[in-house]
């Protein structure tokens, strides 16, 4: 289903649709050179495009699975060292026999971060500049997205939530990464988040939020990260809560628990 | 997920618990019990826990590979949908009149676990000979902490019984089955502890899925295009190549593996140039992934059919393509 809202200096298009099939599964897989989420929504995106210059900045799930990074990850799974240890253990008690296949636990052929925890921050020609990362850190910093304005309840005049991929990490957690917009009178606001827990080892949120003042001409980008480990978070579920699993899965809620690790903004003027 | 819609099913869940069938336990009871769940009412606490003991006697005679016979029609994950379960079976023919082969995951993630779980149990108890459910990685009590099932009992009975009982249940589930010698079915595919189907046999299956070792990978791994072995990119976990099905579908004169487990758009897909097919029983998975469900018909010469089919549209299941705006920040 596509949809646009076209009032405005921007036009805002987004499109959602089933995931993708096995051909192109297969397609995206040869192209990128990693096997791909269980779910990856390979139409939807999310368009932002300035009517005078041309300029946009899009959201879509090949530019963000495309930054999945290769070469050995840095989470496994809890069980691992355990699993090694026991499949090493059997192999030396049963001694593999001429003919038959054999197995090397301790190499896992092409590694990639297996997590998909992406720090894609979009696809843009927006001249971006950044500002010092010290500055950023800073409340006093000039240019930052103005939260509270974006507290006040203006009126939405166009929203929608696209979904980009999402993965199981095999039983073993979740991954998401979907896109946030709601367009008001004189400004709009984009969150673009990663969420993903690793059950019994850590969570991690990427957040790319995008702000655009239609008057001022001006985008600003602000990329944050925050990471726990998964006992820091469990430990912050209230006591008398007994839906375990859903604050497990809730990206709201952990988001509040999380500490901030790291901060970047950058702004376009047009 | 929508918030709202969920708030309002779990509302709704006392009333849809009525249960009329509180005495006795034989086929009328079991009857009324199917009758009960196909309304997508859950059976009471009780019911239930006459349910598991009469579906311990019946599956602690099932082998770990338990024999199977053409015609049957195989089905893969199921995860909780149950509407579409029901869907399943009006596509696929009513059981008994069809043979049934389910491959696991009947719970967690959807939102009826509780109803799918019982009513594949009842029909098992119910049809015996006519039906057979395997265990897949979510029968299982770690799992189902994790991914719903726990927190769906809890909710829907109040307190963990109901859970323990299906969970305890669970380690009675067979956990493969092997269609006219030709046709080895189960939920995750092969081990590199099992070269033949005899090592399998020989399995102590009546515990909770471990974490590593021959049981735990028939219920875990997943074929890949690379040939051999593989380790998983999380570090643990196996997934075997072409050269491996080829090897263990010849040594143990089988024509193919039939596989669940994996998400497929299409609700199956073969691989490993049709030695091993996977198939995939959820329609629009977690309610919003948009695939088709499939099913697997054999015939008595064993040729395949798949059936596909959609989801089953109802007014109370959320919909997570509409969502209202939100004021996020
Ligand atoms: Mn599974």
């Amino acid at each position: 289903m596509q949809r646009s809202f076209r009032e405005g200096p921007w036009n805002i298009e987004t499109e959602k649709g089933p995931i993708l099939g096995n051909e192109d599964v297969g397609k995206y897989e040869d192209k990128l050179g990693i096997p791909m989420p269980e779910m990856v929504f390979g139409s939807n995106f999310l368009r932002l495009t300035h009517k005078d210059s041309g300029k946009f900045i899009c959201f879509n799930a090949f530019d963000a699975l495309s930054t999945v990074k290769l070469g050995e990850p840095d989470l496994k799974l809890a069980h691992t060292d355990v699993w090694k240890a026991s499949k090493k253990k059997f192999k030396s008690e049963v001694p593999v026999e001429p003919g038959q296949t054999d197995y090397d636990v301790d190499h896992v052929h092409n590694p990639y971060d297996w997590t998909y925890s992406i720090e894609y921050q979009g696809t843009t020609d927006l001249n971006f500049n950044k500002i010092p990362e010290s500055e950023a850190m800073k409340d006093s910093n000039e240019i930052q997205i103005p939260y509270t304005k974006l507290q006040r309840k203006e009126p939405i005049m166009f929203f929608d939530d696209v979904m980009l991929y999402e993965d199981e990490l095999g039983d073993f957690g979740i991954c998401t990464y979907s896109v946030k917009i709601r367009v008001m009178q004189d400004s709009l606001f984009l969150l673009a988040r990663m969420f993903m827990r690793a059950d019994n080892v850590a969570f991690r949120i990427r957040d790319t939020r995008v702000f655009v003042d239609f008057k001022l001409g001006r985008v600003i980008r602000e990329y944050t990260e925050k990471q726990g480990s998964y006992a820091f978070v469990k430990d912050k579920i209230p006591l008398w809560e007994h839906d375990f699993s859903k604050m497990m899965r809730d990206p709201q809620w952990v988001d509040t628990i999380l500490p901030l690790e790291k901060i970047e903004i950058d702004y376009a003027d047009i | 997920m929508d918030l709202e819609t969920d708030a309002h099913m779990e509302g709704s869940d006392s009333i849809r618990s009525f249960d009329a069938t509180e005495d006795s336990g034989n086929s009328d009871n079991l009857d009324s019990w199917l009758d009960t769940l196909k309304q997508c009412k859950f059976l009471s606490q009780k019911n239930v826990e006459k349910l598991c003991s009469m579906a311990k006697d019946v599956l602690q005679y099932e082998q770990n590979v338990q024999p199977v016979q053409a015609p049957v029609t195989i089905c893969g994950d199921v995860h909780g949908q149950f509407h579409d379960l029901l869907e399943l079976f009006s596509v696929g023919g009513p059981c008994p009149d069809t043979n049934y082969l389910f491959m696991g995951d009947y719970v967690d993630r959807g939102y009826y676990s509780v109803e799918s779980v019982s009513y594949l149990v009842a029909m098992k108890v119910r049809y015996p000979k006519r039906i057979t459910i395997l265990r897949g990685n979510h029968e299982s009590r770690q799992t189902t902490q994790v991914y719903g099932f726990y927190d769906e009992c809890l909710r829907k009975y109040g307190n963990a019984t109901v859970w323990r009982m299906f969970t305890d249940l669970f380690d009675y589930f067979p956990i493969t089955a092997l269609v006219d010698n030709k046709i080895f079915c189960l939920h995750g595919g092969l081990s590199p502890s099992i070269d033949s189907i005899d090592n399998i046999r020989s399995l102590n299956r009546f515990q909770e899925v471990p974490h590593d070792g021959p049981m735990s990978d028939l219920l875990w791994s997943d074929p890949d295009e690379r040939s051999n072995w593989g380790v998983s990119p999380r570090g643990a976990g196996f997934t075997f190549g072409q050269d491996i099905s080829e090897q263990f579908n010849h040594r143990n004169n089988l024509s193919l593996i039939s596989r669940a487990h994996q998400l497929v758009m299409e609700g199956y897909a073969w691989s490993h140039e049709q030695q091993v097919v996977t198939i995939f029983s959820a329609p629009n998975y977690c309610y919003r992934c948009g695939n088709l469900a499939a099913i697997m018909e054999l015939d008595e010469e064993l040729y395949p059919t798949f059936l596909q089919f959609d989801p089953c549209p109802r007014a109370n299941e959320p919909s997570v393509t509409r969502k209202t705006p939100d004021y996020f920040l």
